[in-house]
């Protein structure tokens, strides 16, 4: 069962971890969670969702973003966060 | 091309498919033909969902359209609804319906223009790895903003309400989305003749 405490540190709900590691992916998840074509993109053919970029706009992405993007193989978007946030971690 | 229908929709389908059994069986009770309701100028909902159908549904459009065009599209296409569920305001289910719509234009409106959904609703659609991601004041699913409760403006209105857990489908909705379902269903539900004003003309015949 999710609490609402989980969401109280910084009133943002986010780690700061992710917050200033990756914080160029906000974009990406962003425009994921709107867009089922772009999701479905991104978990095929992550290379041709960066690409392609969102209403017409590239992704600011750092170098070191994109390669995790491109090197993590989810099956969902939730993996995907999942997946980055263990990278984040280590 | 491949329309998805969003699981939101998906609901409001579900209680038209209901409300249409279910008079269906009462049209059978009764041993009397079932009568669709009347609807006037249903030209007007087919306009009204054309906007909705090229910002959310298909995904070659959406990308097409900025968000603040997005916004003021589904604002349009809610007022003609509205407009639609006025003209029909004497069928049954329609005032409900209508108090439906008008309730989530309100909290839109008060919103800038998007339905507003907390973090802690998105976090458990979306997972809370996928919402560390998320900004506060980006958009959420294909209508909803992500703010905290504080911030929206007719909290009460807003995407707050899930399915019971057994519910194959995740999805938040709106005290506006409840009415719009239930008058859906009644419209379709009940029976526009009523039995006694049957048989008595029948009997006035006779």
């Amino acid at each position: 069962m999710i609490t609402s405490t989980m969401f109280k540190e910084n009133l943002g709900y986010k780690s700061d971890l992710v917050q200033q590691t990756y914080n160029g992916l906000n974009s990406v998840f962003a425009a994921a969670v709107v867009n089922q074509d772009f999701r479905e993109t991104l978990l095929r053919n992550p290379e041709a969702a960066l690409d392609q970029g969102y209403l017409g706009k590239g992704f600011s992405l750092s170098q070191n973003e994109t390669s995790l993007i491109l090197s993590i193989n989810a099956n969902s978007l939730a993996d995907l966060a999942r997946q980055i946030i263990l990278v984040a971690g280590k | 091309m491949v329309v998805v229908l969003h699981i939101k929709e998906m609901i409001l389908l579900l209680a038209v498919l209901a409300g249409f059994l279910v008079g269906l069986s009462l049209a059978y009770w009764h041993k009397q033909p079932y009568l669709a309701p009347d609807l006037q100028a249903i030209w007007l909902a087919v306009v009204a969902f054309l906007p909705q159908l090229f910002i959310a549904y298909l995904p070659v459009t959406h990308q097409l359209f900025n968000n603040g065009f997005a916004s003021l599209s589904i604002l349009a296409s809610l007022i003609l609804f509205s407009i639609f569920a006025w003209l029909n305001r004497d069928l049954p289910g329609m005032p409900i319906l209508i108090v439906g719509l008008l309730l989530n234009f309100a909290v839109i409106v008060a919103n800038g223009g998007w339905m507003p959904i907390t973090p802690q609703t998105a976090n458990l659609l979306a997972g809370k790895d996928v919402l560390q991601f998320m900004n506060l004041g980006s958009r959420f699913a294909e209508k909803d903003i992500l703010l905290l409760a504080k911030n929206i403006h007719l909290e009460f209105l807003a995407d707050r309400f899930l399915p019971p857990t057994w519910f194959p489908y995740k999805v938040a909705f709106s005290l506006g989305d409840i009415l719009i379902s239930i008058g859906a269903f009644w419209l379709l539900a009940k029976p526009t003749a009523k039995p006694n004003s049957m048989n008595a003309e029948e009997g006035a015949v006779l």
